[in-house]
């Protein structure tokens, strides 16, 4: 604890583990940060993804890992701490605005990082992007969900169809 | 940690010893993967959301702030009809924030030409109350009969006031599919009931796999189950509440004297209300 620089804890030093996109880069992270995957958790406890071996992940590209490993990393020492029980309002205050600059980018990158979170188990960055999308959705009209998730306009059959349903519907309107 | 599920996990990430394989195509998508919509998942066009597997979208739908607002967004697509159907949580609250736009007045209309025969068309039970106007409960009745989730991990319900067939309706078809908490939630008790010389108790049918119960019922009557055990509760608080009938508590929460109250199980009683000739046995924890 004399030298909090180095992060060099009792438990020895930190320890690095790569981590390679689809697309062939390689990130070097610490593996705490890392570990916030319960998938990568488990190769990491095995020993996987030191030295020259990385863990190649190929159903994330590098723009999209590099974003999930910048979540991590800042989320990384909160988690150390259990859930971080005895972090300070500063502490949370900071990782709520960190929250909520990281989730304002386009939806493209929105859904890569969902999925991502999703096939990493990173269950605070699932809930992080869910919660955001689930705003974008949140008190407008079918049509309105439609333009902003990106979906065509319907055509008049399926307009007639959505009307017709929408009535259906009528106690989740009211 | 089982072999089986770490070898899951490596092959989830292809992982396999020192070798690296570089597979052009993604894994399957776990668990729902097409969703068992009719031809889902690649005819949705181009909207990149359609391109995440069901639980993601179920996951996003979990944060919508009612489970009416989850139930909007069937209308999207046939797939998505299917989505909030799915939800584990299910919240009804009242006010929800309206809707301010002019693309729902159709929908709303219809719900309001329904209001005047809202009272006799709730004896009628759920099944008719697909088109019924939606105040908090009467939302969860109808949301409940198009529900297909086999389980329900929360079911919040918060209204002002609640007619006690509704609320029985509502409770009779959550009991049998309610694995985690039950919440209801009134602020008044509504006179017109009160005069009702029938019915102005509300039945609590038993949850068997629920585990934290919390009623708060404004002082309408509340007749617990004649038989039947609470098997998995854990947590049962009630505050404004009057029983009814002959069953006490002690013998609600364990109806056979083999299945005696657990001792682990939280009590909490307040403000609640005994008629004189039913006393209720079970102390407060």
């Amino acid at each position: 604890m004399a030298a909090p620089e180095s992060g060099d804890g009792n438990n020895g030093a930190a320890r690095m583990v790569t981590l390679i996109s689809s697309d062939n880069t390689r990130f070097e992270v610490e593996a705490a940060a890392a570990s916030l995957s319960q998938t990568l958790q488990l190769t990491i406890l095995d020993g996987g993804g030191g030295g020259g071996d990385g863990i190649p992940l190929p159903n994330v590209d590098s723009a999209t890992l590099s974003k999930v490993l910048e979540y991590c990393i800042k989320h990384a020492p909160a988690a150390a701490n259990g859930g971080a029980p005895n972090a300070t309002a500063v502490d949370r205050a900071e990782l709520e605005r960190f929250d909520n600059e990281f989730v304002n980018i386009d939806q493209s990158v929105l859904y890569s990082l969902i999925m991502a979170a999703h096939n990493l188990e990173i269950e605070g960055l699932q809930s992080l992007v869910a919660k955001k999308v689930a705003d974008m959705i949140k008190g407008k009209s079918p049509m309105e969900i439609r333009r902003t998730l990106g979906f065509p306009d319907p055509t008049p059959e399926e307009q007639a169809e959505m009307n017709a349903h929408m009535l259906e519907y009528g106690w989740a309107y009211e | 940690m089982g072999g089986g599920i770490r070898e899951k996990f490596r092959s989830s990430l292809c992982i396999s010893g020192g070798n690296r394989r570089q597979p052009q195509t993604p894994p399957p998508s776990p668990d729902h993967a097409a969703g068992g919509d009719e031809g889902s998942g690649g005819t949705e066009g181009p909207d990149l959301l359609s391109a995440l597997p069901d639980d993601v979208l179920i996951l996003i739908l979990g944060f919508l702030p009612s489970a009416a607002a989850a139930a909007r967004t069937s209308v999207l697509s046939h797939r998505w009809r299917l989505l909030w159907t799915q939800l584990p949580v299910l919240l009804f609250v009242y006010p929800e924030k309206p809707l301010e736009n002019a693309g729902v007045v159709a929908a709303r209309t219809s719900a309001r030409s329904l209001h005047g025969r809202r009272r006799r068309a709730r004896m009628r039970g759920l099944r008719s109350s697909h088109s019924a106007p939606a105040d908090p409960l009467l939302r969860a009745g109808a949301a409940l009969a198009g529900h297909a989730a086999p389980e329900i991990r929360l079911l919040a319900i918060a209204d002002i006031a609640a007619d006690p067939d509704d609320a029985d309706a509502v409770l009779l078809a959550a009991a049998p599919r309610l694995t985690g908490s039950l919440v209801l939630l009134f602020r008044f008790r509504v006179l017109e009931w009160i005069g009702a010389t029938d019915v102005d108790a509300i039945e609590l049918p038993c949850f068997e796999k629920a585990e934290n119960i919390e009623l708060n019922l404004a002082y309408l009557g509340l007749a617990l189950p004649p038989s039947g055990v609470f098997d998995r509760l854990t947590a049962l608080r009630l505050k404004k509440v009057q029983f009814q009938g002959p069953c006490n508590l002690g013998d609600a929460v364990s109806c056979n004297s083999w299945h005696p109250l657990p001792e682990t199980m939280k009590l909490s009683l307040e403000r609640t209300q005994t008629p004189s000739a039913h006393r209720t046995h079970a102390r407060t924890r």
